[in-house]
């Protein structure tokens, strides 16, 4: 047997004999052409394949097929009868679909190109367990959504490979041409605003004059790097709206130049409307209590190795802006909200915000985006690290939010760590807003009070976070389905919650608890798997339960739940504690030891406590 | 959608709502800091406040 680079198994070695059990180890779901198999002296009535039922997404490889040949052959007649077959191919059911930049044919751009790749409407969805980009340049990403930025011209080809549990997999590609800029303006300290711009020894002074001049596509400004220049006044709009393919800064510089704003409120780029395939690149932005931009209707954003120092707000998008990308970004001390996002194919990447007066990322809309390694830490108690909201139109779905670490602490002034660190619900009442196929993986939330809270979100899978806090406030639900938040909300449908663990500790009188359903009826399909709580001391729940009905629509199994900690007497944590409990606050109700849970509720099952 | 810097919030002209308060703990400083939000059909929100339609 071998597998081809189309991902087809051909069986060329076929077992043959008059036994007629046979053993493979590819994926049972494939269609086998029964043609190409014939048996001595008798006729196939029926090919079958069995497999043992199993998690293919736990064990996904080498798991035993047998194949089921049923002839019209008597026990008796077996002998010397042979099973031969033709070369049988297996095709995969898979189908790659690579969507750039929202579906075009082919991209040809000036470079430094950002390209947002789309892979989630490959199918089947249920059975990939795998999204692998390769750029063409020597870079490489996983997941269902990527997000890549081409700086050297060029041509190249960039694949998309998707894999089953079986191993299977298929590819698609596409070409990204990144061509070289035709004009450079110059920016300079001992430059001369009267003189072209157009090299180094005729370079512009001011970041005021640079930024006057109404550009063409194609156009670069070179900021000298690592130079600073004041910013007096803000751009004029008719310089920045509808304006196409223009770099400011510098691409592939190891030095950023530094713009230092001059104002202290307002905004640097105001009415920044329908640019297009805009970049700004190694720039760093004193902003000095300003806001940098609020872009409206445009699409290909780029901010590249940008940083901003002190705005009031940072990076804004806003009116289903298509395609923005902030890569190895950062954002220091706001006083507003950092990142702010009503946008399709929204790409956040490598870039770190830190310390805010607000919500650090608050966004409303994000229809398709990605949202990998990034850091979200420091917002001020009663924001949010990480918020992602909901609309009807555009809504929410198909982000991918991946590999980071969103971190609270105790702001100035609070003895609380922040109340709610990642909110994934709607924001405003009565507006239907809907969140669908969110995956939220590998990322580590740590030090807040709740640090997942979920509302209207369907179809989504939450896989292998971690989630560490030290909270000593009483009353920690540190996983909540079912937010409400004072807006109406629906429930949840169709979630995963597997192998996350959760380690809290010094909970000293009060109650933690894992996961809370609560709110309101009618959730359904969601799974809890796999998941590990570590506690240390305090009274513990795994597992909360507004009202009996939420038990309605709760899958719970094979979880671990432990106790750490050396001092026996804050350890109340065993076999025999109060794990589950359905109703009362956090204390009251109905509470059950694992056991009699168990007897309840039939959940639970395999679920141990240590 | 607009947003209002007075009042740090997000509203839709369209069925009069804003967007949420935060945290609404009575010892959150943040929340108790901001001003109330009114009503848009009764108060207009001042020019400057305001961002840019969707």
């Amino acid at each position: 047997m071998r597998v081809d680079g189309d991902s087809k198994i051909v069986i060329s070695d076929f077992y043959s004999g008059c036994n007629l059990d046979c053993t493979f180890d590819f994926d049972p779901d494939f269609d086998i052409d029964q043609s190409a198999f014939s048996v001595t002296g008798g006729e196939i009535l029926s090919i079958s394949l069995e497999v043992d039922s199993v998690d293919m997404l736990i064990k996904p490889i080498d798991e035993i097929v047998n194949i089921i040949i049923d002839t019209n052959l008597e026990d008796g007649d077996f002998s010397g009868v042979s099973v031969s077959v033709t070369e049988v191919t297996v095709e995969s059911n898979l189908d790659p679909v690579m969507r750039i930049d929202g579906g075009v044919d082919q991209i040809v751009k000036f470079a430094p190109v950002p390209v947002f790749f789309e892979g989630h409407q490959s199918t089947p969805r249920e059975e990939i367990v795998k999204y692998e980009w390769d750029f063409g340049d020597g870079a490489k990403a996983e997941g269902f959504n990527a997000a890549h930025v081409y700086q050297a011209p060029g041509t190249y080809t960039a694949t998309l490979t998707i894999s089953d549990a079986a191993g299977n997999f298929e590819t698609v590609e596409n070409t990204v041409i990144a061509t070289k800029r035709s004009t450079v303006y110059y920016v300079k300290n001992a430059g001369n605003d009267n003189a072209d711009g157009l090299s180094y020894e005729t370079a512009w002074r001011t970041a005021d004059h640079a930024f006057r001049k109404r550009y063409n596509l194609g156009d670069e400004v070179l900021f000298t790097p690592g130079e600073t220049f004041k910013l007096e006044n803000p751009v004029d709009l008719s310089s920045f709206s509808n304006i196409y393919g223009v770099l400011f800064g510098a691409n592939n510089s190891s030095k950023p130049a530094t713009i230092n704003v001059q104002f202290d409120s307002g905004y640097v780029f105001p009415n920044a409307r329908g640019m297009s395939d805009i970049t700004f690149s190694n720039l760093i932005f004193n902003m000095n209590g300003s806001t940098l931009m609020q872009a409206t209707r445009g699409q290909s954003i780029l901010f590249l190795d940008c940083i901003l120092n002190e705005p009031y707000q940072g990076f804004l998008m806003q009116g289903d802006v298509k395609g923005f990308f902030i890569i190895r970004c950062g954002i220091n001390h706001s006083t507003g909200i950092q990142l702010y996002s009503t946008g399709s194919r929204i790409a956040i990447l490598d870039s770190k915000f830190n310390f805010s007066e607000n919500h650090i990322a608050y966004l409303e809309v994000v229809n398709v985006g990605v949202i990998v390694n990034n850091t979200f830490a420091y917002p001020t108690f009663g924001r949010h690290a990480f918020r992602l909201c909901g609309r009807e139109k555009p809504t929410t779905n198909n982000v991918w939010i991946v590999g980071n670490k969103i971190t609270g602490w105790k702001s100035p002034g609070q003895t609380r760590f922040n109340w709610m660190l990642v909110h994934i619900a709607p924001n405003v009442p009565g507006k239907n807003q809907i969140i669908k196929n969110i995956h939220f993986k590998y990322n580590t939330i740590r030090n807040g009070e709740t640090l997942l809270n979920i509302g209207n979100v369907e179809d989504s899978e939450f896989r292998e976070n971690l989630l560490v806090t030290e909270d000593t406030y009483t009353g920690g639900r540190r996983i909540i389905i079912g937010s409400k938040h004072h807006f109406d909300t629906r429930p949840c449908k169709n979630c995963l919650f597997t192998k996350n663990i959760a380690v809290v500790t010094k909970v000293d009188e009060g109650v933690t608890s894992l996961f809370s359903i609560q709110n309101y009826p009618g959730h359904s399909g969601l799974e809890f798997s796999e998941n590990t709580l570590l506690c240390y001391g305090g009274l513990t729940r795994f597992m909360w339960f507004e009202t009996p009905d939420m038990l309605n629509g709760v899958n719970s199994h094979h979880n671990h739940i432990g106790a750490m900690g050396q001092d026996a007497q804050r350890i109340d944590l065993d076999v025999d504690s109060e794990l589950f409990q359905i109703g009362g606050r956090f204390v009251g109700g109905l509470r059950y030891t694992l056991a009699e849970w168990q007897d309840s509720c039939s959940l639970e099952e395999g679920t141990t406590v240590e | 959608m607009k947003y209002s810097v007075t009042y740090d919030a997000y509203y839709e002209d369209e069925g009069d709502l804003w967007t949420e308060e935060g945290c609404g703990e009575p010892d959150c400083k943040y929340c108790t800091k901001r001003p109330s939000r009114p009503s848009l059909r009764t108060q207009a929100v001042k020019e400057e406040d305001e961002a840019y339609d969707d």
